[in-house]
Formats: C-alpha cells, structure tokens, sequence
C-alpha cells in the first residue's frame, strides 16, 4: 500500500539514501514525496530565498514516470525519487541560466540540462528546481542585490554563506534533500560550514563541469552538499566518469566510494593544519578543530608552509579569469552588476597580466609544498569557515587585530585548497561555543581521494561527533 | 622565501593605475565606483608581494594549467 502524501510529514529532513530505500520498499509513490517536498519549498522559500525557481510540472511528471518503471518491477537507480536542486549556474533545459545576475536574464533558454543534472536524473533523482547563488559565484555571504539575500534557515537573520547559498539554505531547511553546488574559493564548504551540511569538494578534473556557467576557469570545481556522508557518496559516485566537452576534465576511471564508508578510519595518518590555518582568534572553529582531531587521535601539526602564497594566487587568478570572463558585460552593461562583484571585476580587469602569470607558477609550487606534508598524513584536519554564520549584511570581519573584507574572507580557510585542486570534504559540528550555529570542519585528502575524506566524514557522522540536525521552521 | 615583500603593495599608486590601464584594456571606471576598485586593487597588490615572494626555481617557469592538445581519430584526420 503505498502512503498519501500527507504521511509523509516524517520524510522532510529524510536522508537521499533513506528516501530511495523506503521507495524501492514502495512506502510511499515517489509522485507522493515529490509533491510533499514541492509544497514544503512553496511554503518556506518565501522566508529563506533558497529556490530561484521551482519546477512542479517537470518534476511530476518525472516523478510519474518513476512510479511507472517501479510499478513495473524497473529498477530506475540508486538515487530513486530523491528530489535535488541545483545552483542556478546549472543549465536547465527551457530555463535561463542565471548564474545569480541581472545580466543573464536577457539569455537564451538552456536547450538541455547541465551533464551532471542528467546524470543525477539517469540515477533515478528527480530535479525541483534551481537554486539561489551570489552573482556570477563571486561570493561567500550569500547576499545578492538583485534576487535579495538567501538565508540560513538556522537564523533567518544570518548569512546562509555562499556562493551556493540556496545550496546550503535548501538542503539544511529539509527542502533539497540533495543539491548541487559549484567550488572556485570554498564556495560548496562555506554554506556548508554556515548551514551545518556535508559537503564535498571533489578534486579539480574530477567532475564535468559540462553545461555550467562559469566563473573561473582553472579553479571551477562543482559538487554535492548532503544531510550525511552517505549521500555525499551516493551522489558522487553517479557524478563521475569522463566528458572531453570539459577541458579540464581528468581521464580518470570512476572511484566506487560508497562501499569503503565503513572502514573505519584505522590506519589513517591524521595531522591538524597549522600555520596559516591556526584558529587562536577564532575560537568556535579552534574548538570543532579540536573535537574532530580528539575523536581521531590527530597530534601532529603541520606547518603548511606557503600558505599564504598559495591562497594569494588564487586570489589572484580569481581577479583576473574572472574579469577576462565579463569583459564585455563590464563595457557595456557595467551598472547591471551587482555593486559588489561589479567593483572587484573591475579591480581584476585592470590587474597586470604578471601578476596571474607569477600566481599561475606559484599555484604549481604551493601544491609540491602541501604534497610533501602528505607524505607523513593521509588527512589534513581544517577550519572550514573562521567563524559560523555572520548576521545579513555584515561588511567586515577582523583577522588578526585587521578589519578586512567580509565577502572575500569568509573563504580564508577554503581558498588555498581549492587552489590546488584537492578533494575536500566538510563535516557540521555543533558546539556552545556557537550558540546554536553550525561551523564546518574540513577534512582534505591526496589529490584523487574522495575515498579517504568521505569514510573520516562518515565515521565522525557514526561516532556522533559531526551530523546535520533539523532546524525548527 | 621571502623577498621583495611589500614592494608592490607600498609602490602603487592606484590612481595611476586606473588611469593608466583603463584606457588600455577599453574598460571605463567611472568615478564612483573608483574608491572600491582602487582597494581591491591595494588588496591585490598585497597578494602580488605575497606571489613574488616565492623563490621558484629560476630555470623554470611551470604554470599550473596544463594545455593537453585534443587527439583526433583516424578518421577525423583522413577526413580533413
């Protein structure tokens, strides 16, 4: 017998795993869920500004579709009937891709779905909608001049972090039991971290970024933000596999995750990020580092020599792949943007081409540097966010005694990994430190290891120390 | 490792640099927007020190992305 939607009031936190488990159990239709989940959305995104756009018809009539094959003894995928939402940068077919401006609505309609998108969907995931991001992914705060700020459904008043901030505000208000994000700075990790979700970070090449609006050529990475480790895994391992339309795409076979969750994390070699990483003026992310390193017995610290370098010349190709990308919007539609991408685009079009050129080659030699500490660990313990979600409209934060730019900062941990390409994963702990509010704890592994920092992920979920809870909404 | 720090940085003169480069690159900055853009400029010019600081080996100058020249097929190139 399966169940009416309004027996469903159970699912809405539901895990992606969960949900594809009790519908092969045909406990309730998958068109069922997805309406249940469709009218959650229409209720909350009011409030929390997560969906840019639903898409109903589409997604019921997929969800019919599925109900269809099941009925018939079909077996339509391992992510079956979980209902997913993707940045707006995603193209969808019949939709503009957004990517979060102003600009872009004078665009053609996407004619097919971003490869990801249909790859999720050919797993039996059902897409409700696009999602809320900052402008042309520009961004750590969430905010954004024209669409309004998305907000954290932990405190309606606060930042949801960003610039996948529908991402992280949709998944953790129980509304997206999965989405999809892009990372060029840390821009999956920070919602992540402000929302209290996991987070993954594959490593650069991994994923195709096929029918995706960019932002930054050689930092663009996308991926998954989940409720748990699980689905993390679930979800990357149908992401995967080769596709020559992405230059930068790796040749690599698919690495099978989900099966390796449970080994534990015996015979891992842990060390704690210090250094530039060091969290003495921060001490919510002081002390989610130090339960992570307690609960895994991780004494050595590292020095993560050329940091700071390293974190430089991403900032630097940032500024300057960046404005290369909108030279002719910033010529021609320059008070379109909003003001605070617009301002930095012009910054990094005027930036001397040596500069990008030194930061291309320091990018090279900061990567041999976190190599070497490799060499002693399999996982390196970080901060994913200095602090836990800052309050809608903050402009500064201080680091070191230094009031410095909010926007570009809330990334100071993220921005050097991502630098180098490396697979991370970000695990929500809850301390009193934070008085309620998340913060993200990153675990970083060798280049080509999601493996790694998805089983620590799961094994913190498992021993209690990281999980995602449910905000009262 | 840490050499030239600060040189940039203390040099710019982001007036001059707006000035200059604007017309170069056919990029207006209109006046009120110059504030913001000469502080990320600053901010960049920090990063640039931090960049130059490295001492990379000087017989080579190895950027990150890698350009793979596509392959074509037997038959792509008996076709062309």
């Amino acid at each position: 017998m399966i169940a009416k939607a309004d027996s469903l009031q159970v699912e809405e936190f539901a895990t992606a795993a969960r949900i594809s488990r009790d519908i092969r159990a045909r406990k309730y239709a998958v068109v069922d869920l997805v309406a249940a989940t469709l009218e959650r959305a229409e209720r909350l995104n009011p409030e929390l500004n997560a969906y840019s756009c639903l898409l109903r018809d589409r997604a019921m009539r997929r969800a019919t579709q599925l109900d269809q094959i099941l009925t018939a003894g079909g077996d339509p995928g391992p992510l079956v009937g979980v209902p997913f939402g993707v940045k707006n940068l995603f193209d969808i077919q019949g939709q503009v891709t957004l990517a979060g401006s102003k600009i872009n609505r004078d665009l053609s309609v996407s004619a097919k779905d971003a490869l990801l998108v249909e790859r999720l969907e050919s797993a039996g995931a059902i897409l409700i909608g696009a999602l809320s991001m900052g402008e042309y992914a520009y961004d750590f705060t969430g905010e954004n001049e024209h669409y309004g700020a998305c907000r954290n459904p932990w405190d309606l008043q606060r930042m949801s972090g960003g610039s996948s901030s529908g991402s992280g505000s949709a998944t953790a208000a129980g509304i997206a039991p999965l989405s999809l994000g892009s990372d060029t700075n840390g821009s999956i990790r920070v919602p992540s971290s402000l929302c209290g979700l996991f987070g993954l970070k594959p490593t650069y090449g991994r994923l195709p970024r096929t029918g995706t609006y960019p932002f930054c050529d050689s930092l663009d990475h996308l991926g998954p933000l989940a409720r748990s480790a699980r689905d993390l895994a679930l979800c990357f391992d149908v992401l995967q596999g080769y596709d020559s339309n992405d230059p930068a795409c790796a040749d690599k076979p698919v690495l099978t995750t989900t099966q390796q969750l449970q080994q534990g994390v015996e015979g891992l070699r842990f060390g704690v990020a210090g250094g530039y990483f060091d969290t003495a003026n921060f001490p919510v992310a002081a002390a989610a580092v130090q339960q992570v390193a307690s609960a895994v017995g991780a004494g050595k610290i590292l020095d993560m020599q050329g940091t700071s370098e390293g974190r430089a010349a991403a900032y630097l190709i940032t500024n300057a792949e960046s404005s290369a990308l909108h030279r002719d919007h910033l010529i021609e539609r320059l008070e379109d943007f909003d003001s605070d991408t617009r301002d930095r685009f012009l910054a990094g079009s005027l930036q001397p081409a040596s500069w990008y050129l030194r930061a291309q080659a320091v990018r090279r030699w900061y990567q041999e540097q976190v190599l070497e500490e490799f060499k002693s660990v399999d996982i390196i313990i970080a901060p994913a966010t200095p602090c836990v979600a800052p309050k809608i409209g903050s402009k500064w934060l201080e680091i070191n005694g230094e009031q410095v730019p909010l926007r570009p900062n809330l990334g100071l941990f993220t921005q050097p990994f991502s630098a180098i390409g490396l697979p991370v994963c970000t695990v929500p702990l809850w301390l009193d430190e934070g008085g309620g509010m998340p913060i993200g704890v990153q675990l970083v592994a060798p280049p080509w290891r999601e493996d790694l920092c998805l089983r620590v992920a799961y094994w913190l979920e498992k021993q209690g120390i990281a999980d995602s809870r449910r905000p009262s909404l | 490792m840490k050499k030239n720090n600060l040189a940039l940085a203390e040099a710019l003169d982001t007036n001059a640099l707006i000035d200059s480069v604007s017309g170069l690159v056919g990029i207006e900055v209109p006046d009120q927007h110059r504030e913001m853009v000469a502080m990320h400029l600053q901010i960049a010019a920090k990063m640039a020190d931090l960049v130059h600081s490295v001492e990379l080996d000087s017989r080579f100058f190895e950027l990150a992305p890698v350009f793979t020249p596509q392959e074509l097929t037997e038959g792509e190139i008996l076709d062309s």
